[in-house]
């Protein structure tokens, strides 16, 4: 059986949904380091206008920060410090392995839908997009973008991704936390249907000390499977096969499973503080950041 | 018996040869269709959870196979068509021949073998199966269709239930006769029912069984009985004693069938009045006799009563039904130098009960006292009251008259139903000419020739009357027993010698009846208490034919009472040993051993077993179950 083809020509968003995305943004509950101006509170002290403390003066200070109010009274110098507004990274990263080129939709094309929508509310509030297409044990990335300008940048490399190879997600993170070191937002799209377990690549996730929601994408198929009669079910990724024949007490042993699965990633998640979402790849993008992402925190 | 004879076709063993086919179709069958999918991984955790928790796994796994294989197997062994003995019939024809006769009472444990018989008949009716039929038929001396040829069990068993034991003899010839009416031997004759097969229930002691294998059906014989534990009265007889004048002695033989010599006491009775009693020793197999001189008698029933209790009850008393001495007056009438009148005078001298007068046509003149009158070659213008006899000569009577003479007329028929032609055949009797004439209506031909007949019945109401047409000296007939025979039929045949001194009847055998002008109807009592009235005919006798019982008989008419017994006396019913072998003519039948058997099919059973495998293999490929 030929993979469903995964390049798609047509535009990921249509004009007036990006238009909505502009309203919203992304929440960032710790506060990180930037590297450039933003608008998000940042741990470093700064040049806004906005009081953060005082401390005392050193030799080489900048004598115009001395307050000299207090050095009138107290005949100390200390100096005054303002609050710095930097950006944030909003890591996206979406598995590209051919498990999520299955579904109706293609789970594929429902994260790369996604991945576009949370960038472009990332570019437009002054954040750093940083996208990890997640394939096999390596990582293909975009460069850190800023601005609403690079939105196309964004929009033609997703556009351009295609889905391969198998997951190795623990593998795939690790190859793009070493590329990426900088903190922020990290959102993981997958089905995390992964032979080698799921817990080492959560647990890399939760060791970049930044906000990790994970975004578990399952098509209908599997939510509830139709297969009937004598099957030989092919892996997509391994290409090994394993001979069913479907019966009522198979189909609700792979439901209990199923349930199990998810169960284990969200216990998972939540026991680390990662948010995690279940989510269907039927579900319009749309009603996934309104009803489940804004529901959650991730957005507001 | 190699396993192969179990079977009708064994030859469809070679269906076997489909198996490899089968295991091969079933490989290619499982090419499954290929799904390609996200990943295995949650089925793989599935399977493995259901493998588990299932035991056989390998031998779930190929299932579908495993029954295809047990069909295939099924409708293979239903085509051998294979056969188990069976005391079932299947399809086929059954004629239960079931034995009531005397023997048949005997006692077997807690029932009698009747009981066993029909037991063994129920059997096979329960065991009928769909298209089977089956009749029962009752012989003793004579044979009862109980049910006709029938599928309906119910009627069957009922039949077979009803039967009751008689106290007759056996004998097949009736119900032979029966079963050829319905299954003829000769081909060209449509049989009614064809392949019929008898089952015979007896003990074995059957007369004329050459019948039934006549018959040229299958025939098994279900012997019925094991005890030979009997002694009966074979014989008892009163007879006058030729050595004292007017003793008259009670003879009875007692037959002994057991193994062992048997000692018994014989009582014998008078209406409940003990007359003798006598110790036998009987050898084992044999008789042995005992002689009672009666004292004076009225008319009543004698009966002999052995003393014991053995197997069979039913021969263990006679009866014998006796008269007081009577005497006969008989009147010849005739020229006293014909021949036929002397040779009257002679045989009736001889007999000890006649009291003979004899006198010439001119001398006659009637008296009440006469019974029989004989006219020879003279008749009275007005008949006397009491029987008449003519000879060569012919009463004034309406219709009766003479048309001519028949030289040397032949005998051709003889009506042997006649009371005065029993036991008698004048049949090569040379007669040198004889009357031609025609008969009152009314009259029936006992002895016929061609133009007319030689002796006749012209009874009128009351009055019985014989007319022989020719001389009896003109014949040759006084030199036959048959003309001292029938003289004594006509004593017989006296309303007053209807019953002889001494009487007993066989059952079985009729007893005639006679009108009295006083009385038209008779009441006859059986042993059994049954009561039965007679409408009886002035002309001829009614037979009451209901003596299958042994016993005491007591008719009643008008104030006259006759008593009859009817005895079993028969030494054939009282030898109870049951018959390994049973004679059929020249062919001995061997019993069947162990229960009645036939062969049973059982393809039936194997193709409604190889559906319902079907149906679970379809259940199961259907539902894919709950494994």
């Amino acid at each position: 059986m030929t993979p469903p083809s995964t390049s798609n020509t047509a535009p990921l968003l249509d004009a007036a949904f990006l238009r909505r995305l502009e309203r919203m943004a992304i929440a960032v509950k710790k506060v990180h380091l930037g590297a450039a101006k933003g608008e998000r509170r940042s741990r470093r002290k700064g040049t806004s206008t906005e009081f953060a403390d005082f401390r005392d003066y050193v030799q080489g200070d900048d004598l115009r920060h001395v307050d000299w109010n207090i050095y009138g009274r107290l005949d100390e110098l200390y100096l005054k410090l303002f609050q710095e507004f930097e950006d944030v990274t909003l890591h996206l990263l979406l598995d590209v392995s051919q498990s999520m080129a299955f579904g109706t939709p293609q789970k594929f094309a429902f994260g790369q839908k996604l991945v576009a929508a949370m960038g472009y509310i990332g570019l437009s509030g002054y954040d750093r997009v940083s996208v990890g297409l997640l394939t096999g044990e390596r990582t293909e990335g975009l460069t850190p973008i800023r601005g609403k300008a690079s939105a196309n940048k964004l929009f033609a490399f997703l556009q351009n991704a295609e889905s391969a190879g198998s997951t190795h997600l623990d593998e795939a993170l690790r190859m793009y936390s070493m590329r990426q070191r900088s903190r922020g937002v990290y959102v993981v799209i997958s089905d995390f249907l992964d032979e080698h377990g799921v817990e080492n690549a959560l647990k890399r996730l939760c060791a970049t000390r930044s906000d990790v929601y994970v975004v578990q994408v399952l098509a209908p198929e599997e939510l509830a499977p139709e297969l009937t009669g004598d099957l030989k079910l092919v892996d997509s990724e391994s290409e090994q096969y394993t001979e069913v024949s479907v019966s009522r007490a198979l189909m609700k042993r792979y439901a209990q499973n199923r349930d199990a699965f998810v169960e284990k990633v969200r216990n998972y998640c939540l026991s680390r503080g990662m948010g995690h979402y279940l989510v269907s790849s039927d579900t319009p993008v749309e009603n996934i950041l309104l009803d489940v992402f804004r529901k959650g925190g991730l957005l507001r | 018996m190699s396993f192969l004879d179990f079977f009708i076709t064994p030859r469809a063993f070679a269906f076997l040869g489909l198996i490899p086919p089968l295991i091969i179709l079933y490989l290619l069958k499982l090419r499954r269709s290929e799904v390609v999918i996200p990943s295995t991984m949650l089925w793989m955790r599935s399977l493995q959870d259901l493998t588990a928790n299932a035991p056989f796994q390998k031998l779930r796994r190929n299932l579908l196979l495993l029954l295809q294989i047990l069909i295939l197997l099924l409708l293979t062994l239903a085509l051998t068509r294979p056969y188990m003995k069976s005391s079932g019939i299947e399809g086929r024809n059954l004629c239960l021949l079931i034995d009531h006769s005397a023997s048949m009472q005997t006692l077997e444990g807690d029932g009698t073998r009747l009981a066993q018989a029909k037991a063994a008949a129920l059997e096979v009716v329960d065991g009928m199966e769909r298209g089977d039929k089956a009749m029962v038929i009752a012989f003793a001396e004579s044979a009862d269709v109980g049910c006709e040829l029938t599928d309906d069990r119910y009627h069957l068993r009922r039949a077979i239930e009803g039967i009751q034991a008689r106290d007759t003899r056996s004998n097949v010839r009736d119900a032979a006769q029966i079963i050829r009416s319905i299954a003829p031997v000769n081909p060209d004759v449509t049989a009614v029912v064809h392949g019929l097969e008898v089952l015979l229930f007896s003990d074995g002691n059957i007369q004329e069984g050459e019948r039934l294998a006549a018959l040229s059906l299958p025939v098994q014989y279900i012997q019925v009985g094991k005890t030979n534990n009997n002694l009966g009265i074979t014989r008892l007889s009163v007879r006058n004693d030729t050595s004292a004048e007017e003793a008259r002695q009670c003879f009875i033989q007692v037959y002994n069938d057991r193994d062992t010599e048997a000692q018994t006491t014989l009582s014998l009775y008078f209406e409940d009045h003990l007359l003798g009693v006598d110790e036998l020793s009987i050898p084992p197999g044999d008789t042995d006799e005992a002689i009672f001189v009666l004292p004076d008698l009225d008319a009543g029933i004698l009966r002999a009563e052995l003393d014991l209790e053995d197997a069979l009850a039913r021969d263990n008393t006679a009866w014998l039904s006796v008269k007081p001495e009577t005497v006969i007056h008989v009147y010849l009438v005739g020229s006293p130098d014909s021949i036929g009148l002397s040779t009257l005078r002679h045989v009736f001298s001889l007999d000890p009960r006649v009291n003979l007068s004899v006198g010439t046509p001119e001398q006659f003149s009637p008296d009440e006292e006469t019974d029989l009158y004989i006219f020879e070659g003279w008749s009275p213008e007005e008949l006397p009251a009491g029987t008449l006899v003519f000879i060569n000569t012919v009463p004034a009577l309406e219709g009766l008259e003479v048309i001519g003479e028949l030289s040397n007329p032949p005998v051709m028929g003889l009506d042997k139903e006649h009371p005065v032609l029993r036991y008698t055949n004048p049949g090569n009797v040379s007669i040198a000419k004889a009357l031609q004439l025609t008969l009152p209506e009314g009259a029936s031909t006992l002895v016929s020739t061609e133009g007319g007949p030689l002796i006749a019945d012209i009874s009128q109401s009351f009055q019985p009357m014989l007319l022989i047409t020719f001389d009896i000296g003109d014949s040759n007939w006084p030199l036959h027993l048959s003309f001292p025979l029938f003289m004594q039929n006509v004593l017989a045949w006296l309303p007053q010698g209807q019953v002889a001194h001494e009487s007993a009847l066989t059952t079985g055998t009729p007893i005639e009846v006679y009108a009295l002008p006083e009385s038209l109807v008779a009441a006859v009592a059986g042993p059994d208490g049954s009561a039965t009235t007679l409408t009886l005919d002035p002309l001829r006798p009614v037979y009451y034919a209901a003596t299958q019982t042994a016993g005491p008989y007591t008719v009643t008419r008008g104030e006259q009472v006759d008593h009859y017994a009817v005895n079993l006396l028969d030494q054939s019913e009282s030898a109870i040993r049951p018959a390994e072998n049973v004679q059929l003519g020249s062919q001995q039948l061997a019993a069947a051993t162990g229960p009645i058997s036939f062969n049973k099919e059982l393809w039936r059973w194997l193709l409604l077993g190889g559906l319902a495998v079907l149906a679970i293999e379809w259940w199961v490929y259907t539902y894919r179950a709950e494994y």
